[in-house]
Parts: structure tokens; sequence; C-alpha cells
């Protein structure tokens, strides 16, 4: 897809944000997940996201691809997020020493239910873990990811290796 | 190279999961016609105030009407530049990235919390310049009535208390943000 141009109209960017929920609207919304826990959270943080996208269409240039400009702004909105509510997000350390679920064999029946428990433990990693893990199951590349979180390559490598540590040991 | 099945595997079971509310086209479309809505209220209100009391200064060529108007363009002109002072430089990031995003969010927060300091010092000589106008206005005799007079209890008192408290609200609110922020960036940076 080409980048558009500037100062689109309004039913030009509502085109263009129709094309972007259909090619990545499902990993927008684990990418919320990632961030929030509730159910209700999670749908408003997903808005927020797409109203931000919808908003920041007119400062696409092309620079980057659309997929890293989106997941950019979706993991700023999740940062927000973060930023805004009154419990502090607890971090993977203090989780580990709490608890640690170990295998349920009811939970391994279905992909689905592995994935929420994957869910559940990327949820217990430090945030800067967190987010390079979550675009890393999305599919994005050392250089993509550092693109999007303004890090080096060697940074989120280092990133990715401690925090695959940590899920095995919360999976 | 050999596959890295663990990562695939949890690729696989991660993607599985579909989130999309679906709603949400419906919600978007609400939230940005409230928007266009908000920006369209802001331009409203600059327009009234500032636009209302020269039409009336020009249409009734009343001193004390003028003085007025001149007033409102004042602290119009006060408002806009303490604005402009707080904003400056925390418009945009200073890189595409959500490091860079995180350094303005902070920043945000701090000017937000000297935008509050700076518009209850704002308040005071509006509050004294509207009611120093209103009692001249209106021929008042005795200050005492004229500041328990219903109209300006309810405007002037209750209306300053209504504004500190959420002034207070919104202090709280940001320093918690602001908190969170700092937390959230050591935890980024892995100290």
């Amino acid at each position: 897809m080409n980048p558009p141009v500037p100062d689109v109209p309004h039913s030009d960017r509502d085109t263009w944000l129709e094309a972007v929920l259909e090619a990545h609207g499902p990993a927008l919304g684990r990418l919320a997940a990632s961030y929030a826990r509730d159910l209700g959270e999670r749908e408003d943080l997903v808005q927020e996201i797409v109203v931000a996208i919808w908003k920041a269409l007119p400062r696409f240039r092309g620079e980057c691809s659309e997929r890293t400009f989106v997941f950019r702004i979706a993991h700023n909105r999740g940062i927000a997020h973060l930023a805004r509510r009154r419990v502090p997000t607890a971090s993977a350390a203090d989780e580990l020493e709490v608890q640690s679920p170990g295998p349920n064999p009811e939970q391994a029946l279905s992909k689905a239910q592995q994935g929420d428990r994957l869910l559940e433990a990327v949820h217990r990693l430090p945030l800067g873990y967190r987010q390079v893990v979550t675009l890393t199951l999305e599919g994005f590349g050392y250089a993509e990811i550092a693109d999007v979180l303004g890090i080096t390559e060697s940074n989120v490598g280092a990133r990715l290796t401690r925090a695959r540590q940590m899920l095995r040991q919360l999976l | 190279m050999e596959p890295d099945t663990e990562l695939e595997r949890w690729q696989g079971e991660w993607r599985a999961q579909d989130m999309i509310p679906t709603s949400l086209a419906r919600r978007v479309e609400r939230e940005t016609r409230r928007m266009r809505w908000g920006v369209a209220a802001e331009i409203m209100v600059t327009v009234a105030m500032g636009g209302g009391t020269l039409g009336w200064a020009i249409l009734s060529r009343r001193p004390d009407v003028a003085i007025l108007a001149a007033g409102v363009w004042i602290i119009i002109a006060v408002a806009w530049t303490i604005s402009m002072l707080l904003r400056r430089g925390a418009w945009q990031p200073a890189a595409a990235t959500t490091a860079a995003f995180m350094e303005i969010s902070i920043l945000r927060c701090e000017r937000g919390l000297r935008a509050i300091a700076a518009q209850a010092l704002l308040f005071v000589p509006i509050l004294g310049f509207d009611l120093v106008w209103l009692y001249f206005y209106r021929d008042e005799t005795d200050v005492w009535t004229f500041l328990t007079r219903p109209a300006v209890l309810l405007i002037a008192w209750v209306g300053t208390a209504v504004a500190a408290a959420w002034a207070v609200w919104y202090r709280r609110r940001l320093r918690c943000e602001l908190e969170n922020l700092l937390r959230l960036r050591r935890e980024l940076e892995g100290r």
C-alpha cells in the first residue's frame, strides 16, 4: 500500500484506517491485551490506539513501513494507558517470587488456552522485555523492533534473550 | 540455520488469540466525531469571548465596555503566551520512537503541573478584573452587598470553589501519571 499524502480528507483517512484494521487489527488487539488485563480496559485501549492512528495519519510520510508506524503509535498509547493507571504494574521479578504457575494439563488442551497462559506470562514481564517479546511474537525482526522502540538492535537481542528465559520460567 | 521451534510455537499460540472488539468501528467513529466537536467548541469560546466583547465595545461606543474588551484581550494574550511557552518543545517527540514518546510524555506532565499553577495565578487577576468591572458597570454603591448578590455568589465564589477542586484533582492525577511514567522509564531502561 502506498503511503497516504498529508492532509488527506476524512473519508480517505477512514478508508485507510479500515485497511489498517483489516491488516493489523488482531495484532493490535493482542498488543492491547499485553498492556491491559481487564477486558473493558483492553477494549478502551484498542479504541484509543485506533483513534491515535487515525489522528496521526497526516504525519505519516512513508519514512518507515506502515506496520512500524502503526505499532509505534500502539505502543505509545499502551505506555500512556499504563501511566494513567492508579495501580503500578508488578515487575516479573516480584511476580516470580510470588507465584510461578506450573504446567496445568487442562490449560494445555487447546491452543487458545495456551495462548492465554502465554499472555499471562507476557503480562508478568517488565515493560521493556514485554514490548520486545510482543513484537517478536507478531513476527517483527530486530531492526524493525529497534525502529519502533528507539533502541539499538543489540539491545533488542539482549532484552529478547532475557525475556525468553523469564518466559520459560513462567510457563 | 536451525529453526527456532520454541519461538515458532509461542508465535502460533500468540496469534491464535483474536481480541479485536466487534463494536470498534462504531466507537472510533463516535470518538472522532467528539474530537471534531471539541476543536469547534474551543474556537467558538475564543470567538464568543474575544469577539463578543470587542463587538459590544464597537457597537455601544461606551468607554467602560471598551475597558472590558481591552481587559479580555489582554487576558487572552497573556493566556496564549503562557500556553505557547508551556507547549514549546512539547508538541511532538524528538524522534518517532517509543523511547522518545516516553520522554515527551514526562515533559508534558511536568508542563501540565506548571500550567495548573499558572492558571491558578491567572485566575486571581481575571476574577478581580471581572468583579471590579461589574461593580462599576452596575453602579453598585456597597461592596459587601455586591459581593453577596446571588449571581456573584454563584459565579464567583461557587465557580472558584469548583475550579479549585478541579485543579486539585487534576494536579493529583498528573502527579500520579508523572510518577508512573518515571517508574516505567526506569523499567524500560532496566533499572
